[in-house]
């Protein structure tokens, strides 16, 4: 049987049908990473042993005639920002490239109970601070489409993976567009969820009040699955949402006709949008028109001060979450005679450059004498994004929008230039400030060569993940793009 | 602009030491995203709370005992560890 | 009363920080227990491990209401948790969650009582919040290395602020204690200075009269007795009277009491003070504490000091008595009870301040386990008042019935300690006394009235110490006043 081109949810109907075993899934993949990873290098651990030893005890739940759970004998790989008992988790960076934890986050928990099988752990932006996955002491991960290009980031090795088929399912995280992002340059589904929907327990944290986990996917469908895993209110976050959990699955069937889908038009208009990418985005209206929903001309007042926000709030959270990385307790110690030469020492080895100039940024934005100017008036001004977005959604019901305003680039090509690279989350990142789901389809492709992958983005108002997983479907529906694999890493 | 000085000031509070590459860059890397961040200036936030989000009210916990570590799972991943106690070069104590 | 050190008046604030005594930390799940092995009593969130968020205790957030009841502090329905940065072993996260610009309550205060050499005093605070402790560090000796510990990382604490409205060294001890008093009596934290779940910094500054704007001030920190405490404030005004007399300024700084040289010593300055860089916590939503919560925790609130001194002072006790009670809350409960078993206040408390406490103390007993019922006292005092014995043997039967724990009336029967006070049975003994002492008499008579004493030791000799002294005392008074006896022979 083929296994690796059938979708998760058919793979875990086989295996609690007893149709085919979770060992042999588990296996079938673990060699189809084989052949992928010397290509893309999406993995920072593999974890086969583990894999299979999951598999089993699928299987001997099925044997003892126990219930399956929905992602029975699924192989998923999670970013190494999942906090994973036993397995290092480095979040891609060397202060902790030898960390073990001591306990299992909220997701490894409910993917296991769930029955998924654990196949390793992706590579990343160290502390998930990038765009490109470039920012890691590890080998950066390369673009199943074009393998000389960046997969996107910070959840690159999430989605390359997907991409390649070198998993079924992934878990990336999305602070400001890291799971829409890398998902639109690999042609894959991901989705971020409403801020709370998913636990952070168990998540390295880098910006808590944007940090959001979720899903890749090679459908919308199969990322709806994976969604209903891992969402759900959790005691051990105390900014988890205590809402029901409705059957992501099946409101994939709802359709799209007369939605009203609202196109801010005047973000179309910045600088350094993509000609591939618009108009890939303007065929992509179309088809939702075709599919029976209404467009309709929205405002954002606040659209261009978002990332500015951002970068604010998001340093700010990041230079207090990382205060732990001190070399006294876990992960990295460069031993030094005197305290302060430990821990500066420490940081200074165990850190990449972005991630100390993030680091820099967010202790200045808070320093008493700048707090007002800087970080005060960034929570103000989030104040007003998060309104510009609910009274957008008196007149629509979902917002389209491209998800990054270019395809993959090549690798290398834009390290040096940190805020062009921040400046390139331009339409993913007010999701985030507002605390709403948002999630990228494969839209299209670029015309030139290397042909890579363009996402569309559809966003909702808080909790309308049935709403997103509808339109995802209804479009996909109605294109092919989630149907072509990247011929690089065919088989 | 970010005066050097204060670039180091920032890196000392943050317990971050540079390299004489990031000596180099940093200033100006950081100079420019400040600018940019500069642009919220023109923002209107007259009367405007700062965000705090729609969510739950906090959930409290009840006072009962959990999971806990035990000595020895504490210390494992500790990078120096004696009789129980993690080890910190000495430091002036203030 | 006001206390003036060489034309300068000093000007105190204290920031008092009291350790909850809950089950579990602040913000996690984990055992609280004082005393344990290192390391111990952590879990995951205590180490700031990766990944683990906190989740405030209800508990915690229960005690620190009935704080703020206790006190009149106005209790926000919405406050937030805050961050504090800064690096040091001892603090897992590299901040610690507290509260800043939105604490769960301000306003307030503390009503010092009056003493013999002191006015009452009013101290308002000006607020109160939650947040969690640190672990510990312990420098080796003649080693370059620290040791740390986190057992006590993450205990939840309230610290209690005060408006600068302390005017001596003196008053700043009487008000810690009667924090420590209130914060008992709610049954909220052990409050103990040396065991450190009651801890002190103090601000201090000078000025020449009341009327003068505050000076720069100083804090003093880590003052773990009330001993110290009074001497650091000391130590501190007498280093700043030096400064300003010597024509200096003052610089803001944070000093150490340096308990053996008596002296306070700077840390560091404003211009080397960390920048904590505040905000407001992430990973938790506002805290909501609703009307009905704080009513209900209002109607459970025990009677505090202040009441209690009060109805002591009504009830004739003096301001001493009253405070030396009230300032345990165990002491006043069992005086209590004894006045409710039947007893007048006055013997009640001189049974309970002075026997029954001394020997508790002397033994390290509590109120709880004290041998001697409060029912026990009220009897006590009853057989005396009643006449059934004398105070002195009143004093036996207490070691008694504190030694054996049974009712004083029985032992009066089994050993017996019942006082005769039958006037005719009396009258025999006092004559037979008289007729064998003639040359006694005879002195009393010419004046000598000392050997009065020599005839109630006598009748007491004969009686077993059971003749009633006051009935002994007006038998003397007749039969001496009387014409001598006639005797037969002369």
């Amino acid at each position: 049987m083929e296994l690796l081109g059938v979708s998760a949810r058919e793979l875990a109907r086989l295996v609690r049908g007893g149709e085919v075993s979770a060992r042999e899934v588990a296996q079938a993949y673990l060699d189809r990473i084989g052949q992928t990873e010397e290509k893309v290098h999406a993995y920072l651990a593999r974890l086969p042993e583990r894999a299979l030893a999951d598999a089993d005890r699928v299987d001997a739940a099925r044997v003892r005639g126990d219930e399956l759970g929905p992602l029975a004998g699924v192989p998923v790989g999670l970013k190494d920002i999942f906090v994973t008992r036993g397995v290092p988790t480095s979040c891609g960076s060397r202060m902790l490239a030898d960390w073990e934890p001591s306990y299992d986050g909220s997701h490894v928990r409910r993917i296991a109970e769930a029955g998924g099988v654990l196949l390793g752990k992706l590579a990343m932006d160290e502390f998930a601070m990038g765009s490109s996955n470039e920012n890691t002491p590890f080998s950066p991960v390369h673009n199943p489409w074009a393998l000389d290009h960046v997969p996107g980031g910070s959840s690159g090795g999430s989605a390359a993976a997907v991409a390649a088929g070198s998993c079924a399912l992934s878990l990336g995280t999305d602070t400001g567009g890291s799971i829409r992002q890398p998902a639109s340059l690999c042609g894959v589904v991901g989705i971020k969820p409403t801020y709370g929907r998913v636990s952070r327990h168990g998540m390295v944290a880098f910006a808590s009040s944007l940090d959001q986990a979720g899903p890749f996917a090679r459908d919308v469908r199969d990322a709806a699955l994976m969604l209903g895993v891992i969402a759900g209110h959790d005691p051990n976050d105390a900014t988890s949402l205590r809402a029901e959990v409705p059957d992501y699955v099946a409101a994939c069937d709802a359709g799209i006709s007369g939605a009203r889908v609202g196109v801010h038009r005047a973000a179309l208009e910045i600088d350094g949008l993509d000609a591939d990418v618009r108009s890939a985005f303007e065929r992509s209206l179309e088809v939702l028109a075709e599919a029976g929903a209404h467009l309709v001309d929205i405002e954002l007042p606040h659209f261009e001060y978002a990332i500015a926000t951002y970068y604010v709030l998001a340093t700010a959270e990041a230079s207090s979450n990382l205060a732990r990385y001190d070399g006294v307790r876990y992960g990295l110690r460069e031993s030094r005679d005197s305290l302060l030469s430990m821990y500066e020492a420490t940081r200074e080895a165990g850190f990449g450059d972005e991630v100390k100039r993030r680091i820099m940024l967010g202790t200045f934005v808070l320093r008493a004498d700048s707090y007002e100017q800087y970080y005060g008036r960034a929570m103000r001004v989030r104040t007003l994004i998060a309104q510009d977005y609910t009274r957008a959604f008196e007149s629509c019901d979902l917002i389209a929008s491209p998800v990054s305003p270019v395809p993959g680039w090549k690798l290398g090509e834009r390290v040096s230039d940190p805020l062009a690279m921040y400046l390139a989350d331009v339409f993913t990142i007010g999701v985030n400030l507002a605390g709403l789901p948002g999630m990228s389809v494969p839209g299209g492709f670029s015309t030139g060569s290397p042909r890579l992958p363009i996402g569309l983005q559809l966003i909702g108002p808080r909790l309308s993940e049935p709403r997103l997983f509808a339109a995802g479907a209804a479009y996909e529906a109605a294109t092919s793009w989630h149907t072509e694999r990247p011929p690089e890493v065919s088989s | 602009m970010v005066a050097p000085e204060e670039t180091e000031a920032l890196a000392r509070l943050a317990r971050l030491s540079l390299s004489d590459a990031e000596r180099e860059t940093f200033p100006g890397q950081l100079a420019r995203i400040l600018a940019y961040i500069d642009t919220l200036a023109q923002v209107d936030v007259e009367g405007v709370d700062e965000y705090v989000g729609e969510q739950d009210a906090l959930d409290l916990r009840d006072d009962e005992v959990g999971p806990m570590l035990s000595a020895d799972e504490a210390l494992s991943g500790v990078p120096a560890a004696r009789d129980g106690h993690v080890v910190v070069p000495k430091f002036k104590e203030d | 009363m006001s206390y003036v050190v060489g034309g300068w008046r000093p000007v105190i604030g204290l920031e008092v920080h009291c350790q909850l005594q809950t089950r579990t930390k602040m913000f996690s799940a984990c055992a609280v227990r004082i005393g344990e092995a290192p390391n111990t009593q952590t879990d995951a969130y205590t180490w700031g491990t990766p990944g683990t968020l906190p989740v405030p205790n209800r508990q915690a957030v229960e005690y620190a209401i009935r704080l703020g009841l206790a006190t009149g502090c106005e209790i926000h329905e919405t406050s937030r948790f805050a961050r504090k940065h800064y690096f040091y072993p001892d603090l897992p996260k590299g901040f610690q969650i507290t509260q800043s610009d939105h604490p769960y309550a301000t306003g307030g205060l503390v009503e010092i009582p009056a003493t013999n050499d002191r006015e009452a005093r009013t101290i308002r605070l000006i607020r109160i919040h939650m947040e969690e402790d640190a672990g510990k560090n312990t420098h080796v000796p003649g080693e370059d290395v620290s040791l740390v510990d986190y057992n006590r990382a993450g205990s939840p604490l309230l610290e209690i602020v005060s408006e600068p409205d302390i005017r001596s060294p003196a008053e700043a001890a009487a008000y810690m204690k009667e924090l420590r008093t209130i914060i008992r009596y709610l049954g909220i934290s052990e409050a103990n200075m040396e065991q450190g779940t009651l801890r002190c910094d103090a601000n201090v500054s000078l000025r020449r009269s009341e009327d003068d704007a505050y000076g720069t001030r100083c804090e003093i920190k880590n003052l773990n007795s009330f001993k110290f405490l009074e001497e650091a404030i000391e130590a501190e005004i007498r280093r700043q009277v030096d400064i300003l007399d010597g024509g200096g300024e003052v610089v803001q700084a944070t000093l150490s009491y340096d308990t053996n040289k008596r002296q306070t010593r700077v840390m560091r300055t404003k211009e080397e003070a960390a920048d904590y860089r505040y905000f407001p916590e992430p990973d938790m939503p506002p805290l909501v504490i609703d009307a009905g919560w704080i009513e209900r925790v209002r109607g459970e609130l025990p009677e505090l000091p202040a009441t209690r001194r009060e109805r002591y002072l009504e009830a004739g006790l003096s301001e001493y008595d009253a405070g030396v009670l009230t300032s345990d809350a165990e002491l006043a409960s069992f005086f209590d009870e004894v006045v409710a078993a039947g007893a007048a206040a006055k013997p009640a408390c001189n049974w309970v301040t002075t026997h029954l406490l001394g020997r508790l103390n002397t033994d390290e007993r509590s109120f709880a386990d004290s041998p001697v019922q409060a029912s026990h006292i009220a009897q006590l005092i009853g057989l005396v008042e009643d006449g059934m014995i004398s105070g002195r043997a009143a004093k036996e039967v207490f070691d008694k019935v504190y030694t054996e724990g049974i009712e004083p009336s029985a032992i009066v029967e089994r050993d017996g300690y019942k006082q005769v006070s039958d006037t005719g049975a009396l009258e025999a003994v006092v004559r037979e006394v008289l007729d064998q002492s003639p040359t006694q008499v005879e002195q009393y008579r010419g004046g000598k009235t000392k050997v009065r004493g020599y005839f109630v030791g006598q009748v007491m000799k004969k009686t077993k110490g059971q003749a009633n002294p006051g009935v002994v005392n007006s038998l003397l008074d007749k039969l001496l006043a009387a014409p001598p006896p006639e005797t037969g022979e002369d």
